[in-house]
């Protein structure tokens, strides 16, 4: 395959495809909404491999770390008894129905649930040490940063309106008007942000999803 | 002869009718648009035109925008210099997002944010720890900084092992990430792309490593936690333009140019829409929902 | 270190003792304060107590364990509130590891999921839809043809409910229970603006504010976070709904305090520091 096709084939097929999802979105012809939508069940099928791609990925790199007895082996040699434990698990006793299956619910239940809220629950005690540090009345901004904070800290928990009546009101008033208001302007932006990658990336002029050197 | 010169046509030709036919389905077509998608179908061919336009001003050099100053690109090289002369590594994140969905843009802006960091680390001869999460993004990531190395003129400073895939799952990569910087002991933190609960994981856990942290993200709910717990923070868009203002790209310059007018176009229907408003119309509402 | 430089960088590690103290406590003895109502939480129940007898509901699992203690009661908290309504429902989940929350809930509010006899008449788990919102868009055009077989193997066209469910038109009521992405804009772009269908949400606190702006015209009601579900309980409370969430929020509410009091006390270092008060 000559280098200008190999180049220049991914940037027919992006513009192709993008096109024809495009329209399906708008122009609501149905021949060509259906002809969309038996692709699309094709576009989904072929996309599930990349939960191989992952799998894979993941058993090279640690396999590697194993074999080299690389610094934390042991943490490689505990994922790989894991992922495999638990795939043989759901797919062969389980039958292809995972949490169905005893052993693996109980896994599921009683580990990964538990380490994964775990994690998420550490967000609670860093927000508490960055709020302590972030919010100081160093500026005229940063001071009404602090008090909108705090008024709205105290007004979505319970004890608030117990205390006062009227703050329920005033926080629903911060979060409903002037928040809502600063999270529509960045949205607004964000979402021109991602149009113009888009018409970039369907006109070929944007090239970073296929490699630094495409 | 005279009778065929002077005949007066009677009935529509062949080619006339094919002509009609094919404006009726494009009428037809263009009347199948649902009424809620309307506006919306009227601004995407308007931003297209727009940028195209502002892409073919820039890119034959015609116009020279310029990007205003953003103080946390600017701070990347006092960052990476930072973690250089207290010979300690940097650690670079590019988000958790991957490369095929709507916040697609947000990795890609920092790949390029990772090139330019890259090639300073390169040119310092800092360590640079990189870590990913999607597995499609860590062969670009790898790409990337090998070239930063290359272009640097010490190519054998590149070590793969240094661009690291460590899970695919959230939270296992948080830790993975967490473990690293206090591991290591990074000195500076650049955390730019798609991120979400994440986000405060890492900005705390490199703030205890008395990391500098520059950060930033498109996605609204993260973007308070990094503006509490990191030194500079690129607020949304900002960056999206990140490649543009430190390539200084024309094609990337020209594409936010065309951004500013879609803004534009946005504040005068605001705009509008609050003058309406207030003197108790609806008709832009009812407009903006349908169009035809 | 002076006192008020001390009060300026009081040790993390102090802040977060404190900080789990307060939190276990409340849970261990309650406090019982009263709970407050948003009004966006209001709109959130009135959509689902408009629902009819037969009419038929989407709820969507968008959250996985990470987000499931703040989740998982809204979505049992909706579960009950549709199943006393008479509605039908039909669960599914874009996230892979939040779609086990659905037949949790199932099995919580009826005692049964798949054994139950209602199942595939009043309400069927479709299980997880790869691929975010390139399948929420296969879902909606085709339901049949994105879930030959729900979440415990059963071939759909053999469920009675589903007989009449061929793509987005067909549900009466959206509901997703979100904690990032793919959640709420992917649905909204998907579902909402392609077959004008009601959509509410139940989301986490922090996701929240992001998703207001689409309140109320494209998104009718909002669940926020866990204080968000204990009003949702309070005021399924008339259908005998017994809530379980008076005590987290009790340690919310203390655990806020002792934020704001942290805060203060920061400030107050800094400030009289910065007036020279700190020589």
């Amino acid at each position: 395959m000559s280098v200008a096709i190999r180049r220049n084939l991914p940037l027919v097929i992006t513009f192709i495809a993008g096109m024809l999802v495009i329209g399906d979105y708008y122009f609501k012809v149905p021949d060509f909404n259906k002809l969309i939508a038996d692709w699309l069940k094709f576009v989904n099928v072929a996309a599930t491999f990349a939960v191989v791609i992952g799998i894979g990925t993941l058993t090279r790199i640690h396999a590697r770390k194993l074999k080299q007895h690389k610094e934390g082996w042991h943490n490689s040699l505990a994922l790989l008894i894991a992922l495999y434990g638990l795939l043989i698990t759901g797919i062969v006793l389980g039958q292809g129905r995972f949490t169905e299956h005893p052993i693996y619910a109980y896994w599921f239940n009683n580990l990964y649930v538990p380490l994964d809220s775990t994690i998420f629950s550490m967000l609670a005690f860093y927000i508490a040490s960055a709020a302590y540090r972030a919010f100081r009345a160093r500026s005229a901004e940063a001071t009404v940063l602090l008090i909108s904070a705090v008024v709205v800290m105290i007004g979505r928990a319970p004890i608030g309106p117990a205390v006062w009546s009227d703050l329920g009101p005033i926080t629903s008033w911060i979060m409903a008007v002037p928040n809502t208001a600063g999270i529509r302007g960045v949205t607004i932006g964000v979402a021109l942000g991602v149009l113009s990658m888009g018409i970039r990336v369907l006109l070929g002029r944007e090239r970073g999803y296929l490699g630094p050197g495409a | 002869m005279w009778e065929e010169a002077h005949a007066i046509p009677c009935g529509k030709s062949s080619a006339q009718k094919e002509k009609r036919k094919m404006r009726k389905e494009e009428r037809e077509i263009l009347a199948s648009i649902p009424a809620a998608s309307q506006s919306a179908f009227v601004f995407l061919i308007l931003i297209t035109i727009i940028m195209l336009a502002t892409l073919y001003l820039t890119m034959k050099g015609i116009r020279a925008p310029t990007i205003r100053k953003i103080a946390g690109l600017d701070a990347i090289q006092e960052a990476v210099g930072r973690a250089t002369e207290m010979g300690r590594p940097v650690h670079f994140s590019p988000g958790i997002a991957g490369l095929a969905t709507d916040t697609g843009p947000q990795t890609l802006a920092g790949l390029s944010v990772l090139a330019h960091v890259a090639e300073l680390a390169a040119k310092y001869k800092t360590t640079l720890w990189t870590t990913i999460r999607q597995p499609q993004v860590q062969p670009l990531a790898a790409e990337i900084v090998r070239q930063a190395y290359v272009k640097a003129g010490t190519p054998d400073d590149y070590d793969p092992d240094k661009i690291i895939y460590l899970s695919d799952t959230q939270f296992a990569y948080a830790s993975g990430v967490v473990g690293l910087m206090h591991r290591e002991k990074v000195a500076a933190n650049i955390m730019i792309g798609g991120f979400w609960a994440e986000s405060l994981l890492f900005a705390e856990g490199a703030y205890l490593t008395g990391a500098i942290q520059v950060a930033g993200t498109a996605n609204t709910a993260q973007i308070p936690f990094f503006v509490a717990a990191c030194d500079y923070c690129l607020i949304g868009e900002e960056i999206l333009a990140a490649g543009a203002y430190l390539s200084k790209d024309p094609l990337q310059i020209g594409a936010i140019w065309g951004q500013d007018y879609g803004k534009a176009i946005a504040i005068i229907i605001t705009a509008i829409g609050i003058v309406l408003s207030l003197a108790g119309s609806k008709d832009l509402w009812t407009l903006l929902g349908r169009l035809w | 270190m002076s006192f008020l430089g001390k009060l300026e960088r009081v040790d993390p590690r102090a802040i977060y003792l404190l900080l789990f103290l307060v939190i276990s406590i409340p849970l261990l003895r309650p406090l019982g304060l009263p709970i407050s109502m948003s009004p966006m939480t209001v709109a959130y129940y009135d959509v689902v107590d408009k629902l009819k007898p037969g009419d038929v509901a989407l709820i969507s699992m968008d959250y996985g364990p990470a987000s499931m203690p703040e989740q998982y009661p809204a979505t049992k908290a909706t579960v009950a509130h549709m199943i006393a309504k008479g509605a039908r429902i039909v669960g599914v989940g874009f996230w892979a590891d939040g779609v086990p929350f659905m037949d949790r809930a199932l099995k919580e509010v009826l005692g049964a999921s798949k054994d139950h006899p209602k199942y595939g008449t009043d309400f069927v788990n479709l299980g997880w839809v790869p691929n975010g919102e390139v399948g929420m868009t296969a879902l909606g055009k085709d339901v049949q043809a994105t879930c030959t077989k729900d979440y415990y193997g059963t071939p759909i066209g053999s469920l009675p409910l589903m007989k009449d469910i061929k793509s987005g038109k067909d549900f009466k009521l959206l509901i997703t229970i979100a904690s990032g992405t793919p959640g709420v804009p992917e649905w909204l772009r998907q579902w909402q603006a392609q077959f004008g269908l009601t959509t509410i949400t139940a989301l986490t606190a922090v996701s929240a504010p992001g998703v207001r702006v689409y309140f109320p015209a494209q998104v009718a009601g909002i669940i926020e976070g866990l204080a968000g579900a204990a009003e949702y309980e309070v005021l399924l409370a008339r259908y005998g709904y017994k809530g379980t969430l008076a005590p987290p929020m009790d340690a919310q509410s203390l655990s806020h305090l002792l934020v704001i009091i942290f805060i203060v006390l920061g400030n107050v270092g800094f400030v009289l520091k910065k007036y020279g008060k700190g020589r």
